[in-house]
Protein backbone atom coordinates (compact mmCIF):
# COMPACT_ATOMS: atom_id res chain seq x y z
CA UNK A 1 0.00 0.00 0.00
CA UNK A 2 2.58 2.46 1.30
CA UNK A 3 6.08 0.92 -0.69
CA UNK A 4 7.54 1.04 2.61
CA UNK A 5 9.02 -2.00 4.20
CA UNK A 6 8.89 -2.77 7.95
CA UNK A 7 12.48 -2.03 9.31
CA UNK A 8 15.06 -4.95 9.63
CA UNK A 9 14.15 -4.35 13.86
CA UNK A 10 10.28 -5.28 13.63
CA UNK A 11 10.55 -8.28 11.16
CA UNK A 12 13.59 -9.54 13.42
CA UNK A 13 11.21 -9.09 16.77
CA UNK A 14 8.32 -10.59 15.02
CA UNK A 15 10.17 -13.46 14.32
CA UNK A 16 11.72 -13.74 17.88
CA UNK A 17 7.94 -13.68 19.17
CA UNK A 18 6.77 -16.68 16.73
CA UNK A 19 9.53 -18.12 17.20
CA UNK A 20 9.15 -18.37 21.07
CA UNK A 21 5.34 -19.61 20.70
CA UNK A 22 6.22 -21.89 18.04
CA UNK A 23 4.48 -20.37 15.54
CA UNK A 24 6.41 -21.26 12.45
CA UNK A 25 3.90 -20.99 9.86
CA UNK A 26 3.84 -17.35 9.69
CA UNK A 27 7.83 -17.35 9.07
CA UNK A 28 7.77 -18.22 6.05
CA UNK A 29 5.55 -15.51 4.53
CA UNK A 30 6.93 -12.87 6.70
CA UNK A 31 10.57 -13.92 4.66
CA UNK A 32 9.14 -13.95 1.26
CA UNK A 33 7.27 -10.75 1.75
CA UNK A 34 10.33 -9.04 3.16
CA UNK A 35 13.36 -11.17 2.21
CA UNK A 36 14.50 -10.84 5.57
CA UNK A 37 15.68 -14.15 7.56
CA UNK A 38 15.18 -15.10 11.18
CA UNK A 39 19.08 -14.17 12.95
CA UNK A 40 21.06 -16.64 13.74
CA UNK A 41 21.03 -15.66 17.40
CA UNK A 42 17.21 -15.56 17.58
CA UNK A 43 16.80 -19.31 16.12
CA UNK A 44 20.02 -20.39 18.35
CA UNK A 45 18.19 -18.85 21.44
CA UNK A 46 15.37 -20.63 20.50
CA UNK A 47 17.31 -24.14 19.84
CA UNK A 48 18.69 -24.06 22.95
CA UNK A 49 15.77 -23.62 24.91
CA UNK A 50 13.60 -26.32 22.66
CA UNK A 51 16.85 -28.69 22.85
CA UNK A 52 16.61 -28.29 26.90
CA UNK A 53 12.98 -29.45 26.45
CA UNK A 54 13.48 -32.15 24.15
CA UNK A 55 10.78 -30.23 21.45
CA UNK A 56 13.35 -32.10 18.16
CA UNK A 57 9.86 -31.19 16.35
CA UNK A 58 10.34 -27.38 16.06
CA UNK A 59 14.03 -27.36 15.72
CA UNK A 60 13.58 -29.43 12.56
CA UNK A 61 10.98 -27.67 11.18
CA UNK A 62 12.59 -24.24 12.12
CA UNK A 63 15.94 -25.56 10.14
CA UNK A 64 14.27 -26.32 7.16
CA UNK A 65 12.58 -22.42 7.69
CA UNK A 66 16.07 -20.68 8.22
CA UNK A 67 18.56 -23.25 7.39
CA UNK A 68 20.28 -22.40 10.37
CA UNK A 69 22.04 -25.59 11.82
CA UNK A 70 21.83 -25.92 15.64
CA UNK A 71 24.97 -24.83 16.74
CA UNK A 72 26.11 -26.33 20.12
CA UNK A 73 29.55 -27.40 21.55
CA UNK A 74 30.01 -30.75 20.93
CA UNK A 75 30.89 -31.08 24.91
CA UNK A 76 26.99 -29.68 25.41
CA UNK A 77 25.35 -32.24 23.03
CA UNK A 78 27.51 -34.86 24.60
CA UNK A 79 25.90 -33.63 28.20
CA UNK A 80 22.34 -33.38 26.97
CA UNK A 81 22.75 -37.14 25.24
CA UNK A 82 23.78 -38.17 28.74
CA UNK A 83 21.12 -35.99 30.34
CA UNK A 84 18.19 -37.68 28.00
CA UNK A 85 20.02 -41.38 28.99
CA UNK A 86 19.33 -40.91 32.41
CA UNK A 87 15.81 -40.71 31.32
CA UNK A 88 15.38 -43.58 30.01
CA UNK A 89 14.38 -41.03 26.67
CA UNK A 90 16.87 -42.58 24.15
CA UNK A 91 14.68 -41.76 21.17
CA UNK A 92 15.07 -38.38 21.93
CA UNK A 93 19.35 -39.02 21.59
CA UNK A 94 18.77 -40.62 18.81
CA UNK A 95 16.62 -37.44 16.93
CA UNK A 96 19.19 -34.74 18.23
CA UNK A 97 22.30 -36.86 16.65
CA UNK A 98 20.55 -36.87 13.17
CA UNK A 99 19.95 -33.09 13.65
CA UNK A 100 23.59 -32.37 15.19
CA UNK A 101 25.40 -35.21 13.57
CA UNK A 102 27.45 -35.35 16.59
CA UNK A 103 27.60 -39.28 17.14
CA UNK A 104 26.75 -40.09 21.35
CA UNK A 105 29.41 -41.07 23.77
CA UNK A 106 27.19 -42.13 26.64
CA UNK A 107 28.22 -43.34 29.70
CA UNK A 108 27.59 -46.67 31.05
CA UNK A 109 26.54 -45.47 34.19
CA UNK A 110 23.77 -42.91 32.32
CA UNK A 111 22.48 -46.27 30.42
CA UNK A 112 22.24 -47.94 33.23
CA UNK A 113 20.12 -45.21 34.65
CA UNK A 114 18.25 -45.06 31.75
CA UNK A 115 17.52 -48.37 32.03
CA UNK A 116 16.50 -48.38 35.51
CA UNK A 117 13.96 -45.92 34.71
CA UNK A 118 12.11 -48.43 32.42
CA UNK A 119 12.53 -50.58 35.47
CA UNK A 120 11.23 -47.83 37.86
CA UNK A 121 8.13 -46.48 36.53
CA UNK A 122 6.69 -49.75 34.49
CA UNK A 123 7.22 -48.37 31.89
CA UNK A 124 5.36 -51.07 29.18
CA UNK A 125 6.45 -52.25 25.89
CA UNK A 126 9.95 -52.55 27.85
CA UNK A 127 11.71 -55.73 25.78
CA UNK A 128 11.40 -53.86 22.51
CA UNK A 129 12.70 -50.57 24.38
CA UNK A 130 15.33 -52.79 26.10
CA UNK A 131 16.43 -54.32 22.91
CA UNK A 132 16.63 -50.95 21.40
CA UNK A 133 19.05 -49.11 24.34
CA UNK A 134 21.14 -52.45 23.63
CA UNK A 135 21.23 -52.82 20.16
CA UNK A 136 21.71 -48.62 20.33
CA UNK A 137 24.53 -48.29 23.09
CA UNK A 138 25.90 -52.29 22.70
CA UNK A 139 25.49 -51.92 27.08
CA UNK A 140 23.18 -54.37 28.95
CA UNK A 141 21.51 -53.85 31.46
CA UNK A 142 23.09 -54.98 34.56
CA UNK A 143 21.67 -58.14 36.79
CA UNK A 144 20.31 -55.94 39.42
CA UNK A 145 18.25 -54.28 37.09
CA UNK A 146 17.26 -57.39 35.20
CA UNK A 147 16.60 -58.49 38.61
CA UNK A 148 14.42 -56.08 39.50
CA UNK A 149 12.42 -56.59 36.21
CA UNK A 150 11.93 -60.49 37.28
CA UNK A 151 10.80 -59.12 40.15
CA UNK A 152 7.71 -56.50 38.15
CA UNK A 153 6.96 -59.63 36.19
CA UNK A 154 6.53 -62.06 38.88
CA UNK A 155 4.39 -59.70 40.81
CA UNK A 156 1.98 -58.98 38.13
CA UNK A 157 1.86 -62.57 36.70
CA UNK A 158 3.66 -61.47 33.45
CA UNK A 159 5.27 -65.05 33.17
CA UNK A 160 5.71 -64.51 29.30
CA UNK A 161 8.03 -61.07 30.13
CA UNK A 162 10.72 -63.41 32.12
CA UNK A 163 10.61 -64.97 29.06
CA UNK A 164 11.36 -62.50 26.74
CA UNK A 165 13.47 -60.76 29.12
CA UNK A 166 15.88 -63.74 29.48
CA UNK A 167 16.26 -64.33 25.67
CA UNK A 168 17.06 -60.12 26.03
CA UNK A 169 19.53 -60.24 28.16
CA UNK A 170 20.84 -63.70 29.46
CA UNK A 171 20.57 -63.62 33.14
CA UNK A 172 19.05 -65.87 34.95
CA UNK A 173 16.01 -65.10 37.62
CA UNK A 174 17.89 -65.29 40.89
CA UNK A 175 15.00 -64.94 43.68
CA UNK A 176 16.05 -65.63 46.89
CA UNK A 177 13.71 -69.01 48.58
CA UNK A 178 12.13 -66.92 50.52
CA UNK A 179 11.20 -64.40 48.35
CA UNK A 180 9.43 -67.76 45.90
CA UNK A 181 7.64 -68.80 48.82
CA UNK A 182 6.31 -65.63 49.54
CA UNK A 183 5.01 -65.27 45.58
CA UNK A 184 3.52 -68.52 45.62
CA UNK A 185 1.48 -67.57 48.43
CA UNK A 186 0.30 -64.57 47.08
CA UNK A 187 -0.81 -66.42 44.00
CA UNK A 188 -2.46 -69.05 46.32
CA UNK A 189 -4.65 -65.53 48.21
CA UNK A 190 -5.07 -64.53 44.10
CA UNK A 191 -6.10 -68.18 43.67
CA UNK A 192 -3.68 -68.20 40.83
CA UNK A 193 -3.23 -71.80 39.88
CA UNK A 194 -1.56 -70.95 36.96
CA UNK A 195 1.00 -68.44 38.17
CA UNK A 196 1.85 -71.22 40.72
CA UNK A 197 2.78 -73.23 38.07
CA UNK A 198 4.64 -70.89 35.97
CA UNK A 199 6.66 -69.68 38.86
CA UNK A 200 7.48 -73.46 39.60
CA UNK A 201 8.60 -73.46 36.13
CA UNK A 202 10.59 -69.80 36.05
CA UNK A 203 12.38 -71.12 39.37
CA UNK A 204 12.46 -74.91 39.98
CA UNK A 205 11.66 -74.58 43.40
CA UNK A 206 8.76 -76.23 44.69
CA UNK A 207 5.79 -74.29 46.61
CA UNK A 208 5.95 -75.40 50.28
CA UNK A 209 2.39 -75.00 50.74
CA UNK A 210 -0.07 -76.74 53.60
CA UNK A 211 -2.08 -79.66 52.37
CA UNK A 212 -5.35 -78.09 52.48
CA UNK A 213 -4.44 -75.13 50.08
CA UNK A 214 -3.01 -78.04 47.88
CA UNK A 215 -6.07 -79.52 47.96
CA UNK A 216 -8.04 -76.11 47.26
CA UNK A 217 -5.79 -75.99 44.20
CA UNK A 218 -6.94 -79.36 42.58
CA UNK A 219 -10.51 -77.53 42.85
CA UNK A 220 -9.65 -74.63 41.23
CA UNK A 221 -8.11 -76.21 38.52
CA UNK A 222 -11.05 -78.78 38.02
CA UNK A 223 -13.22 -76.11 37.78
CA UNK A 224 -11.14 -73.65 35.94
CA UNK A 225 -8.81 -75.77 33.35
CA UNK A 226 -11.08 -79.37 33.00
CA UNK A 227 -8.35 -80.68 35.08
CA UNK A 228 -5.54 -80.37 32.65
CA UNK A 229 -3.16 -78.76 35.74
CA UNK A 230 -4.18 -81.75 37.85
CA UNK A 231 -0.64 -83.97 37.13
CA UNK A 232 1.55 -80.61 37.29
CA UNK A 233 -0.15 -80.02 40.65
CA UNK A 234 0.99 -83.43 41.40
CA UNK A 235 4.84 -83.12 40.52
CA UNK A 236 5.33 -80.02 41.94
CA UNK A 237 3.60 -80.29 45.77
CA UNK A 238 4.09 -84.27 46.02
CA UNK A 239 0.57 -84.47 46.77
CA UNK A 240 -2.26 -85.96 45.13
CA UNK A 241 -5.77 -84.82 45.16
CA UNK A 242 -8.40 -86.52 47.73
CA UNK A 243 -10.11 -88.97 46.56
CA UNK A 244 -13.18 -87.56 47.97
CA UNK A 245 -12.78 -84.30 45.34
CA UNK A 246 -12.00 -86.81 42.43
CA UNK A 247 -15.33 -88.77 43.17
CA UNK A 248 -16.98 -85.28 43.18
CA UNK A 249 -16.13 -84.47 40.69
CA UNK A 250 -16.90 -87.85 38.84
CA UNK A 251 -20.25 -87.12 39.99
CA UNK A 252 -20.17 -84.09 38.78
CA UNK A 253 -19.36 -85.15 35.15
CA UNK A 254 -21.92 -87.85 35.07
CA UNK A 255 -25.10 -85.67 36.02
CA UNK A 256 -23.48 -83.40 32.87
CA UNK A 257 -22.65 -86.37 30.31
CA UNK A 258 -19.55 -85.89 30.47
CA UNK A 259 -17.56 -88.70 29.43
CA UNK A 260 -14.62 -87.48 28.11
CA UNK A 261 -14.25 -85.80 31.65
CA UNK A 262 -14.48 -88.99 32.95
CA UNK A 263 -12.05 -90.46 31.07
CA UNK A 264 -9.76 -87.71 31.64
CA UNK A 265 -9.82 -87.29 34.87
CA UNK A 266 -9.60 -91.14 35.81
CA UNK A 267 -6.09 -90.58 33.43
CA UNK A 268 -5.01 -87.70 35.27
CA UNK A 269 -5.66 -88.99 38.94
CA UNK A 270 -5.35 -93.07 38.58
CA UNK A 271 -8.48 -92.76 41.09
CA UNK A 272 -11.10 -95.25 39.96
CA UNK A 273 -14.55 -94.36 41.12
CA UNK A 274 -15.63 -95.63 44.07
CA UNK A 275 -18.55 -98.38 44.48
CA UNK A 276 -21.19 -95.21 44.89
CA UNK A 277 -19.69 -93.10 42.20
CA UNK A 278 -19.98 -96.38 40.33
CA UNK A 279 -23.91 -97.10 40.70
CA UNK A 280 -24.58 -93.61 39.83
CA UNK A 281 -22.80 -94.31 36.95
CA UNK A 282 -24.40 -97.64 36.10
CA UNK A 283 -27.52 -96.07 36.80
CA UNK A 284 -27.14 -93.36 34.15
CA UNK A 285 -25.89 -95.50 31.48
CA UNK A 286 -28.97 -97.61 32.03
CA UNK A 287 -31.27 -94.82 31.39
CA UNK A 288 -32.64 -93.58 28.19
CA UNK B 1 -12.99 -99.82 34.54
CA UNK B 2 -15.15 -101.99 31.88
CA UNK B 3 -15.11 -104.66 34.12
CA UNK B 4 -15.77 -102.47 37.48
CA UNK B 5 -18.95 -101.34 35.77
CA UNK B 6 -20.14 -104.76 34.35
CA UNK B 7 -19.65 -106.20 37.64
CA UNK B 8 -21.73 -103.31 39.64
CA UNK B 9 -24.49 -103.33 36.94
CA UNK B 10 -24.39 -107.49 37.93
CA UNK B 11 -24.87 -106.40 41.79
CA UNK B 12 -27.60 -103.45 41.21
CA UNK B 13 -30.00 -106.47 39.27
CA UNK B 14 -29.69 -103.92 35.35
CA UNK B 15 -29.41 -105.86 32.46
CA UNK B 16 -26.19 -105.42 30.04
CA UNK B 17 -28.38 -105.00 27.26
CA UNK B 18 -30.78 -101.98 29.05
CA UNK B 19 -27.22 -100.44 29.45
CA UNK B 20 -26.43 -101.75 25.36
CA UNK B 21 -29.43 -99.72 24.60
CA UNK B 22 -29.25 -96.84 26.19
CA UNK B 23 -25.68 -96.40 25.85
CA UNK B 24 -26.74 -96.89 22.15
CA UNK B 25 -29.22 -94.18 22.05
CA UNK B 26 -26.67 -91.90 23.96
CA UNK B 27 -24.17 -92.00 20.98
CA UNK B 28 -26.82 -91.07 18.41
CA UNK B 29 -27.23 -88.08 20.84
CA UNK B 30 -23.81 -86.99 20.94
CA UNK B 31 -23.13 -87.46 17.53
CA UNK B 32 -26.27 -85.50 16.62
CA UNK B 33 -24.62 -82.83 18.82
CA UNK B 34 -20.75 -83.20 17.93
CA UNK B 35 -19.69 -84.13 21.06
CA UNK B 36 -17.74 -86.61 19.59
CA UNK B 37 -14.68 -86.74 22.67
CA UNK B 38 -18.06 -87.74 24.58
CA UNK B 39 -18.84 -90.52 22.11
CA UNK B 40 -14.90 -91.81 22.06
CA UNK B 41 -14.68 -91.74 25.63
CA UNK B 42 -18.18 -93.22 26.33
CA UNK B 43 -17.43 -96.25 23.72
CA UNK B 44 -13.71 -96.68 26.17
CA UNK B 45 -16.25 -96.95 28.98
CA UNK B 46 -18.12 -99.19 28.33
CA UNK B 47 -17.11 -101.14 25.43
CA UNK B 48 -20.11 -100.46 23.69
CA UNK B 49 -19.47 -100.36 19.52
CA UNK B 50 -21.94 -97.52 17.60
CA UNK B 51 -24.40 -98.93 14.95
CA UNK B 52 -23.34 -98.44 11.42
CA UNK B 53 -27.25 -96.59 12.09
CA UNK B 54 -25.67 -94.17 14.44
CA UNK B 55 -23.02 -93.24 12.30
CA UNK B 56 -24.93 -92.84 9.31
CA UNK B 57 -27.63 -90.63 11.11
CA UNK B 58 -24.87 -88.68 12.67
CA UNK B 59 -23.73 -87.94 8.75
CA UNK B 60 -27.05 -86.96 7.78
CA UNK B 61 -27.28 -84.18 10.37
CA UNK B 62 -23.64 -83.12 9.82
CA UNK B 63 -25.04 -82.54 5.52
CA UNK B 64 -28.23 -81.31 6.65
CA UNK B 65 -26.24 -78.45 9.10
CA UNK B 66 -23.07 -77.91 7.20
CA UNK B 67 -20.97 -79.12 9.82
CA UNK B 68 -17.68 -80.32 9.08
CA UNK B 69 -17.02 -82.97 11.41
CA UNK B 70 -17.53 -85.26 8.55
CA UNK B 71 -14.07 -86.26 8.38
CA UNK B 72 -13.38 -86.32 11.57
CA UNK B 73 -16.81 -88.93 12.37
CA UNK B 74 -15.42 -90.79 9.42
CA UNK B 75 -11.76 -91.39 10.30
CA UNK B 76 -13.82 -92.26 14.34
CA UNK B 77 -15.77 -94.81 12.56
CA UNK B 78 -12.47 -97.02 11.97
CA UNK B 79 -11.70 -96.62 15.12
CA UNK B 80 -14.89 -97.35 16.49
CA UNK B 81 -16.41 -100.12 14.94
Amino acid sequence: MTGVKPSDSIVQKQYSIWIREGVLDHIKKLQEMTGVKPSDSIVQKQYSIWIREGEFYNIEELHELTGVKPNLSAGAIQKIYNLYAQKGFFDTIKTLHELTGVKPNLSVSAIQRGYQAYATHKMLGWSYEIKKIQEMTGVKPSDSIVQKWYRECIQNDKFNDTKTLHELTGVKPNLSAGAIQREYQAYVREKNFNAIKELYKLTGVKPNLPEKIIEELYVIDIKKNNASGIKELQILTGIAPLEKIVQKWYRGYIQHEGFFGIKTLHELTGVKPNNYTLRLLVKFLAKD
Amino acid sequence: MLEELISCAGRMGINLSDIENSTKQKYTRYIEKGRLSDVKALRELTGINLSAGAIQRGYQAYVREGKNGIAYISKKESIMQ
